[in-house]
């Protein structure tokens, strides 16, 4: 069961993952002999308030990819009512688990503005979904399985 | 003055900017009565037109860039009355076009 153990610090738990073009929009790349961009290093905050997985605006630009959907989005920030907003599809690898990465091909996700903190995202409950969460109070570690 | 201020001030619209996938949203809407025979699956709307409907995300979207390729598409869940994802953290989304 690929494991990743993260540090709970001042700021939650921060887990480092690789952040690229879905397994989808990369096939088509390399069918169409295109290179496929590079996938990015971020760090995700661990959210389970967050229903969705969400990323900082503008750190996605080297990946080039484009809105392929549209939600509906309710946050404090947004007046009290939901906002339309752009949905786009990414591939997350949790490099850093053992005894080996864990690959999220396709996931949907959303942009937004720049948050305070060290964090360039939010990893929420539409991966959190797919594993085992623990948090260790003792150990100051959030252990996720997949 | 902080920035907020001067965009509700400028204009008040700016936390609906328009999105990218206008065109096709609106198609989903113009046509989503049919559309609710399908229910729980995902349609696939690109060149105006409304193209064909899965059951995963992850088909529509694989069934988007053999079509489409690179060129604009949207994949979307049929619904009756849309899902709101919800973020507890007070941030703002953007929605560049």
């Amino acid at each position: 069961m690929p494991t990743v153990v993260i540090p709970i610090t001042a700021e939650g738990a921060v887990v480092e993952v690789l952040v690229g073009v879905s397994q989808l929009r990369a096939n088509f790349f390399k069918a169409a002999n295109l290179p496929v961009p590079s996938p990015l290093q971020l760090r995700l905050l661990v959210d389970t308030g967050a229903d969705m997985t969400s990323i900082q605006a503008g750190l996605l630009a080297p990946l080039g990819i484009v809105p392929t959907g549209s939600i509906q989005l309710h946050t404090p920030s947004t007046g009290g009512n939901p906002v339309q907003c752009d949905q786009y599809e990414v591939g997350i690898v949790f490099a850093r688990a053992l005894p080996n990465p864990w690959p999220v091909d396709i996931l949907p996700i959303f942009e937004c503005q720049k948050f305070i903190g060290t964090y360039q995202g939010l990893l929420g409950r539409d991966i959190l979904d797919q594993s085992v969460l623990t948090y260790n109070s003792f150990g100051q570690t959030v252990t996720i399985s997949f | 003055m902080n920035r907020r201020d001067i965009l509700e001030e400028v204009s008040p619209d700016w936390r609906h900017p328009m999105l990218a996938r206008e065109k096709e949203l609106a198609i989903y809407e113009r046509e989503k009565d049919r559309l609710l025979e399908n229910a729980g699956k995902f349609v696939l709307i690109g060149d105006d037109r409304v193209e064909s409907i899965w059951d995963t995300y992850r088909d529509a979207i694989k069934a988007g860039y053999d079509k489409f390729a690179l060129r604009p598409f949207l994949v979307k869940r049929i619904e009756a009355v849309e899902r709101v994802h919800y973020c507890t953290r007070p941030i703002e989304p953007t929605c560049p076009q």
